[in-house]
C-alpha cells in the first residue's frame, strides 16, 4: 500500500489489521504438506525428471526417424539381394542348360571325329593341320543355316580337300557345329537336335554374339593361313598334273572364299 | 528456521531436491496464505481444503519451476485461480460478485485519514478498545466485495505492489488500484463510524 494516497492512515489500518490477523493453519495440515514435499523429493529427483521431460519428445522423434530409415534401407537391401539371387540362379540354370546342350551336341560329334582321326592317314603336320581344318571347314562370316546347307551339298569341297586331309574331316567338324549333317549322322545327330530347344539356341547365339569380336579376330588369322594352305595344296595338285582335281578344288576354294583375291598364278 | 535466501532461491533449491528449502519457504508463507484463504472463503474448512490443494500444486510444479516472477505472485496467482474454481463450484453468487468487481460505493470520502484512530498511550483500556476495533475491522473486511477484499488482503498479507496484485489476480494495474482504493475507503468509513 505504498503508492496509495494517505500512506500514514493506511499504515495505521494495516497495523490494526495485523493485530487481528492471527489465524494459522492447523499443525496437522502443516505436517501433511511438509511430508508430501519431502516425499516428492525422495521419490524422484526433479532435475532428471525435467531433463527427461524436455528431451523425451525430440529423442522419440529422432528414434522414429532412424528406425524408419533403417527399415526402408533393410527392405531395399533385401529386395536387391532377392533379385540378385534370382538372377544368379537363373543365369546358373541357363548356363547349366547350355552346357548340357553343348555336352549333348558334343557327345555324338566326338565319336565320329575320333573315328575319322583313326581312319585318316597321317597328316604332314597334325597339330597345325587340325586347327586349320576346323577353321577351313567352318567359314566364319556365313550363318549357321547357310553353313548347314553348304555342308549338305559340299561333297566337291570335301573331295577337293588337301590330300592330307580326310574327306570326312570337314563333316566331322560340321557335325560339331550343326546337328543337321550328313545322312551318316542322322542316326546319332537327331537325338541332340531334338533336345536342343529354340530358347537354348537363341541363348547360344547371343553368347556367340558376345564372344564374336574376339573369336572373329582369331578366326580371321586362322582363315588366312587355312586359305594359304588350301592354295598350296591346289598348286601341288597342278604340279602333279592333276588339272581336273586342281580346278575342282579351286572352284571350291572360290566358293568358300568368294571375296578373297586370288594370287596371280591362279588368275 | 531462518534462511537468508530469497523465496525464489529457496524454490530453486527445492526443485534441486533440498526439502529443507521448502520448509523454510513454507514457514514464510503459511500464515499469510491461510489468512488470505480464510478471509476469502469465510469458512475454515474450505480454507484448509484449498490451502492443502495449493501447496500440493506448488510441490507438484517444482520440476518445471522457473523464476519468471516473484514467488509470492506465483503463489497467490495459484491461490486466486483455485479460489475462483471454488466460488464457481460452491458459491455461484460469490463468483458472480467477484467477477463483476464487486459493488463499488460512490461515497468516497476524500480525506478519511483525519478520522482514523491514532495510536495513543498503551493503556489497558486503550489496548482493549484496539482489540475490539481490530475484530470489527476483520468483520468489515469479510463484508467487503470479494474482489476488493482480495486486493486488500493481498496488499496486507502478501505485501504486494499494485503490479503484483494485478499479475496475481489477472487484471490490469488500474483495476487493482481502484479496487484497493474502494476497499480502504470503505474500511476507513466504517471505522470512523465506530468511533
Amino acid at each position: 500500500m505504498s503508492d496509495q494516497p494517505g500512506n500514514e492512515t493506511n499504515a495505521a489500518l494495516s497495523r490494526l489489521y495485523r493485530e487481528a490477523a492471527s489465524a494459522e493453519p492447523p499443525l496437522a495440515l502443516d505436517r501433511a504438506i511438509l511430508d508430501a514435499a519431502a516425499a516428492a523429493v525422495a521419490s524422484k529427483p526433479a532435475r532428471g525428471s525435467a531433463w527427461w521431460r524436455r528431451w523425451s519428445a525430440p529423442v522419440a522423434a529422432f528414434a522414429t526417424i532412424v528406425l524408419t530409415i533403417s527399415l526402408s534401407f533393410m527392405v531395399r537391401y533385401e529386395q536387391e539381394r532377392d533379385e540378385a539371387t534370382v538372377t544368379s540362379a537363373r543365369t546358373r540354370a541357363d548356363n547349366g542348360a547350355v552346357d548340357q546342350a553343348k555336352e549333348r551336341r558334343a557327345a555324338p560329334a566326338s565319336a565320329p571325329r575320333a573315328v575319322v582321326k583313326a581312319l585318316s592317314p597321317p597328316a604332314p603336320s597334325p597339330s597345325a593341320f587340325e586347327s586349320k581344318k576346323e577353321v577351313a571347314a567352318e567359314p566364319a562370316p556365313k550363318g549357321r543355316l547357310e553353313g548347314r546347307l553348304e555342308s549338305s551339298d559340299n561333297a566337291p569341297a570335301l573331295r577337293a580337300a588337301p590330300p592330307g586331309v580326310s574327306p570326312m574331316a570337314p563333316k566331322s567338324i560340321m557335325l560339331r557345329g550343326s546337328p543337321v549333317a550328313t545322312p551318316a549322322q542322322s542316326s546319332t545327330a537327331p537325338a541332340s537336335g531334338e533336345l536342343e530347344s529354340p530358347r537354348m539356341r537363341s541363348r547360344e547365339d547371343a553368347r556367340d554374339a558376345l564372344q564374336a569380336p574376339a573369336e572373329n579376330a582369331a578366326r580371321g588369322a586362322d582363315a588366312a593361313s587355312a586359305a594359304e594352305a588350301w592354295l598350296a595344296r591346289i598348286r601341288e595338285l597342278k604340279r602333279q598334273g592333276k588339272e581336273q582335281e586342281a580346278k575342282a578344288a579351286l572352284a571350291d576354294f572360290k566358293r568358300a572364299y568368294p571375296d578373297l583375291r586370288l594370287p596371280p598364278d591362279f588368275q | 528456521m531462518h534462511d537468508d535466501r530469497t523465496d525464489e532461491m529457496l524454490m530453486l533449491a527445492y526443485r534441486a531436491g533440498d526439502a529443507r528449502a521448502f520448509e523454510a519457504l513454507y514457514g514464510r508463507w503459511r500464515g499469510k496464505l491461510y489468512r488470505y484463504l480464510l478471509r476469502q472463503c469465510g469458512s475454515a474448512a474450505y480454507a484448509e481444503e484449498l490451502y492443502q490443494d495449493i501447496w500440493l500444486k506448488i510441490i507438484g510444479a517444482r520440476a518445471g519451476y522457473e523464476v519468471t516472477a516473484k514467488f509470492s505472485t506465483w503463489l497467490f496467482r495459484i491461490a486466486h485461480n483455485r479460489l475462483i474454481d471454488h466460488y464457481r463450484r460452491h458459491a455461484g453468487d460469490a463468483a458472480a460478485t467477484y467477477e463483476s468487481g464487486g459493488d463499488i460505493d460512490s461515497d468516497w470520502d476524500s480525506d478519511p485519514a483525519a478520522t482514523l484512530i491514532a495510536p495513543r498511550a498503551e493503556q489497558p483500556e486503550i489496548l482493549l478498545e484496539r482489540k475490539a476495533l481490530a475484530e470489527e475491522l476483520v468483520r468489515h473486511i469479510d463484508a467487503l466485495p470479494a474482489a476488493q477484499r482480495e486486493t486488500f488482503i493481498l496488499s496486507e498479507e502478501g505485501e504486494m505492489t499494485l503490479e503484483e496484485i494485478a499479475a496475481a489476480t489477472g487484471v490490469n494495474r488500474e483495476t487493482a488500484k481502484s479496487r484497493l482504493r474502494y476497499a480502504v475507503a470503505k474500511l476507513r468509513q466504517q471505522l470512523k463510524e465506530l468511533r
